[in-house]
């Protein structure tokens, strides 16, 4: 695919971006011992940009052939010319960049595409039995095995060309218990960049186990008193806080247009305890789910400190950013799919992990929360961020104690971050399952160690 | 995209089915969608990017001894091995006895609804009209506050012209096309360079002589919210009355409604509604009817994913729990027909889903509604709701504080509670509603006793 990407490009004037993008999902869904669905999903073409007059013009064709191809070229610089006359603050020429030039396969494709359809659906429906005996409270159990193999292929006018594979297996154990009419719900979850042992590395049927245990003991959980409280985060809790509190907050284009995190590069936002990167890799534990070895400018995808010791020190860019604010381009330009234009988005976001103990952490509180279980999220142009959590177990004088359920965690982000008084050795990557939304989904995730600051808890007023 | 597309796509869909069959299906089903899309992107109050796509998709769902199995594909050629992928998932997968594929049903008549001028509208005129809607926003100025300024994240208008298929070997054959024109809004109030909560806001038309104006609408409504989040300061602590505006209802409460009422949940444990049909699960005079093939004057494709007609169900009535939504798999497990509910595309198997909604309006003003000695009006709610159980949990977005008669904006405030008891506890509608997106109709919502906690 290459070749015929760099043999589209020939003659092309100005800067012109062809990638080529097929993805391949696999869903196998499980509940109550009955398949709801075994499905396999295709999608692949090429996206086209390229830059006239300082304008950008895009195009997608499902036709891989040097006519289609080049059709979509034409598209591409039709709509720009229509359009440059409207644009008033002109894209400047594009940087140089560590352009990936070669082939970027990540471990793991072989071993989870050489696997039956029958494997992938046995193993669904014996981990949604094993969650189905578990208890003789539960109204519902679900499993669900998600799969995604990309192959890409990436060639510019002004120096990328490469291509890759890779591919993202995911689990999910969902359960649902009643009593009196109550319902409660919890899951657990994986999702990696890599082979089955990525996620088998998780133990499916502990996740079954606590996911039932979860739902069951929620039943009983009381609420939360709202208000601001000490609190341990676990790595999926942490992995919620730098991706929604901090990681949005960063993308360049949202700094442009104005977030809480603009003008504040130098400034200290957070504890010096803190340092928050986002890498393209899987850096201190593999199978990190959001890896990619190049984004889809073709740019290599390489570690980015965001926080070094407390100081914001850097933001999350594509070419453009990066030009526009005299910064490098540090290869977060991602693309959904092959229609989808890129924009920037994280990748591996994490906080790198200090020297206590979890044991340490908790001791260190009189009156708090121990908080697991990670649900939706989202940020704000504020800094001020709102994630769900599951299970959150109150801590008295470093004792964990009872749980209690249906907690959101909110708060401003630097001001969070700068609470933080304590972070443990242990490092997980906790949150490659699911997807992050900005007009178009993404595979990202974060993590990091266990983590103790103060937040404010939305629980319940008393009359 | 051409006038006459549907025979083509009937055709393909057609040559799928037998494909399946002879690949050894009992039963197949192909649904094809074909469309273009064209968008003009918008970002940091500047155009961005014009784009188009133009696409096929084929999706075969096959029945092969009880058994289920689906693929699909962007590439219609490869159409003999999507059939041979989709059987050979099915036999690795273990029956059921209600698999199967419904049989036709009578669809009503519905001419397609494509304007030829929406349809014809090009990259120079929807960055000409982007450009003109971008302006308006960017001038736009607060009374409250005058050194108040809007700036756009992103900014989109787009049309897509789609045209789908679906036959079945059970005798389904159906087709229809239908364009649609849509702007959304993303962005933010920024007063002395501090930038205040993010509001969003959006419509779609099929008249093209109505665009202009439905997006001019909907975009000083989100100037409206983006200035009202302004100078927002901390708010207080105390159970009482919050006000959901009717672009909120949506998000706060219906969505998770629904999807509860949907018999896919029903069945499988998860709704807290199963077996509660004849029981009072809101307040009086809450009625959620599902519009079928559309609401008044807004017509949609009269036939829903597996090509069944899409029926007009009243879901609530007047507080009191009437039924759920169906699609055919769901139905035969119930011993009745489907209500025409499967939701999905050529991408996936069908999946229950409403396609217009209908909340009823009351007979409350708004200024009635936010008569309050201490509430909160909740502009936009950033949260997790737990829909089996009801609990919700989040933040108030944009939103005011009203107390003793004054109006000011608050941040770090969060409401909590559980929303199927809230629904008992609304004590008023407003006699006005709103439509939006063509698709959802609602009036705002005032419900006492819900939990506020300020930072």
């Amino acid at each position: 695919m290459r070749d015929l990407l760099r043999e589209a490009l020939q003659g092309v004037a100005g800067f012109a971006e062809l990638r080529w993008h097929a993805k391949t999902f696999c869903n196998v869904e499980v509940q109550g011992g009955r398949l709801e669905a075994s499905t396999m999903r295709h999608r692949d073409g090429i996206g086209v940009r390229v830059l006239h007059d300082g304008t950008w013009g895009s195009a997608s064709t499902s036709d891989a052939t040097l006519a289609g191809i080049r059709r979509a070229l034409d598209d591409a610089r039709a709509a720009a010319r229509a359009t440059a006359g409207l644009r008033r603050d002109k894209v400047p020429a594009l940087p140089s960049a560590r352009f990936a030039v070669g082939s970027f396969d990540q471990p793991g494709v072989q071993d989870v595409i050489a696997r039956s359809i029958e494997e992938r659906v046995s193993m669904v429906v014996d981990l949604e039995a094993h969650a189905r005996k578990a208890s003789t409270q539960l109204s519902s159990t679900r499993a669900l095995y998600r799969e995604i193999f990309e192959e890409k292929a990436i060639v510019t006018t002004d120096g990328a060309d490469c291509q890759f594979r890779l591919v993202r297996p995911e689990l999910y154990v969902i359960a649902t218990a009643v009593r009196d009419g109550q319902l409660q719900t919890a899951s657990e979850s994986v999702g990696a960049t890599g082979g089955w042992q990525c996620i088998f590395d998780r133990n499916p049927q502990a996740m079954a186990d606590k996911a039932v245990k979860n739902a069951v003991d929620l039943l009983s959980a009381g609420a939360a008193a709202g208000g601001w409280s000490q609190v341990v985060m676990s790595p999926s809790i942490v992995g919620l806080l730098v991706h929604e509190a901090i990681g949005h907050t960063v993308e360049a284009d949202f700094v442009q247009a104005g977030s809480a995190a603009k003008g504040r590069l130098g400034d200290m936002v957070a504890s010096e305890l803190v340092t928050l990167c986002d890498s393209g890799s899987s850096d201190h534990h593999d199978g990190a789910g959001g890896t990619i070895p190049v984004d889809d400018e073709g740019v290599l995808a390489g570690r980015t400190e965001v926080i070094k010791d407390g100081r914001l020190v850097g933001y999350l860019h594509n070419r453009e950013s990066a030009v526009r604010m005299g910064a490098t381009p540090t290869g977060n330009a991602r693309a959904w799919e092959y229609a989808d234009d890129p924009i920037i988005r994280m990748r591996n976001t994490y906080i790198e992990p200090g020297d206590k103990t979890v044991d340490e952490l908790i001791d260190g509180v009189q009156y708090g929360y121990l908080l697991d279980g990670p649900k939706n999220g989202q940020a704000d142009a504020t800094a001020e961020f709102m994630f769900g959590v599951t299970t959150a177990r109150r801590i008295r004088k470093g004792k964990v104690g009872e749980l209690v359920k249906g907690v959101t965690l909110t708060g401003n982000a630097f001001a969070v971050l700068g609470t933080v008084d304590g972070i443990s050795r242990e490092f997980r990557w906790d949150l490659g399952s699911g997807h992050c939304g900005k007009g178009q989904p993404m595979k990202v995730d974060a993590g990091g160690p266990y983590l103790r600051c103060r937040v404010m808890l939305g629980g319940a007023q008393s009359a | 995209m051409h006038d006459g597309i549907e025979p083509e796509l009937l055709a393909l869909a057609g040559r799928a089915v037998d494909a399946a069959l002879a690949a050894g299906a009992d039963q197949a089903e192909a649904y094809v969608s074909a469309g273009r899309h064209l968008k003009v992107a918008f970002a940091k109050n500047d155009i961005d990017t014009v784009g188009s796509n133009r696409e096929t998709t084929l999706g075969i769902r096959v029945i092969k001894d009880h058994r289920l199995g689906f693929a699909t594909t962007n590439n219609p050629a490869t159409l003999d091995h999507l059939a041979q992928s989709a059987v050979a998932i099915a036999k690795a997968s273990p029956p059921d006895q209600h698999n199967g594929l419904p049989q036709p049903q009578p669809v009503p008549q519905q001419g397609p609804l494509c304007h030829p001028d929406l349809a014809a509208l090009g990259p120079q005129q929807l960055a000409t009209l982007g450009s003109e809607l971008l302006a308006m926003v960017l001038g736009l100025r607060s009374a409250r506050l005058p050194d108040g300024r809007i700036t756009i994240d992103t900014m989109e208008i787009a049309v897509q012209d789609d045209a789908r298929a679906v036959v079945s070997s059970t005798g389904v054959r159906q087709a229809h096309r239908s364009a649609a024109a849509s702007g959304d809004i993303f962005g933010m109030g920024i007063l002395d360079g501090v930038p205040g909560s993010f509001s969003y806001d959006g419509d779609a038309v099929r008249d093209p002589d109505q665009l202009q104006a439905a997006l001019d609408r909907a975009f000083r409504r989100f100037a409206d919210k983006s200035f009202g989040a302004l100078g927002a300061t901390a708010g207080v602590s105390f159970r009482g009355p919050i006000v959901i505006p009717a672009d909120a209802v949506s998000d706060v409460l219906i969505g998770h409604l629904v999807g509860a009422l949907s018999a896919d949940s029903v069945r499988q444990g998860t709704s807290p509604f199963a077996g509660r049909i004849g029981q009072r699960i809101a307040a009086p005079g809450f009625t959620l009817v599902e519009g079928g093939a559309g609401l008044d004057g807004h017509p949609l494709t009269p036939f829903d994913r597996e090509g069944m007609p899409r029926q007009r169900t009243t879901l609530v009535e007047d507080g009191v729990l009437q039924g759920f939504l169906y699609d055919s798999m769901e139905a035969r497990r119930a011993g009745r027909l489907s209500t025409g509910h499967a939701g999905g595309g050529a991408a996936s198997l069908p999946s229950i889903r409403p396609a217009c909604l209908s909340l009823a309006a009351g007979d409350h003003s708004l200024t009635q509604l936010e008569d309050m000695d201490q509430g909160i009006i909740v502009t936009r709610f950033s949260g997790s709701t737990d829909a089996s159980s009801g609990d919700f949990s989040g933040v108030v977005k944009g939103g005011f504080l009203v107390q003793g008669g004054e109006r000011r904006p608050i941040m770090e405030t969060t409401i909590a509670g559980n929303l199927w008891e809230a629904m008992k506890n609304i004590s008023g509608r407003s006699a006005q509603t709103e439509l939006f997106y063509t698709t959802q109709r609602a009036p705002a919502l005032r419900v006492e006793d819900i939990s506020v906690t300020a930072g």
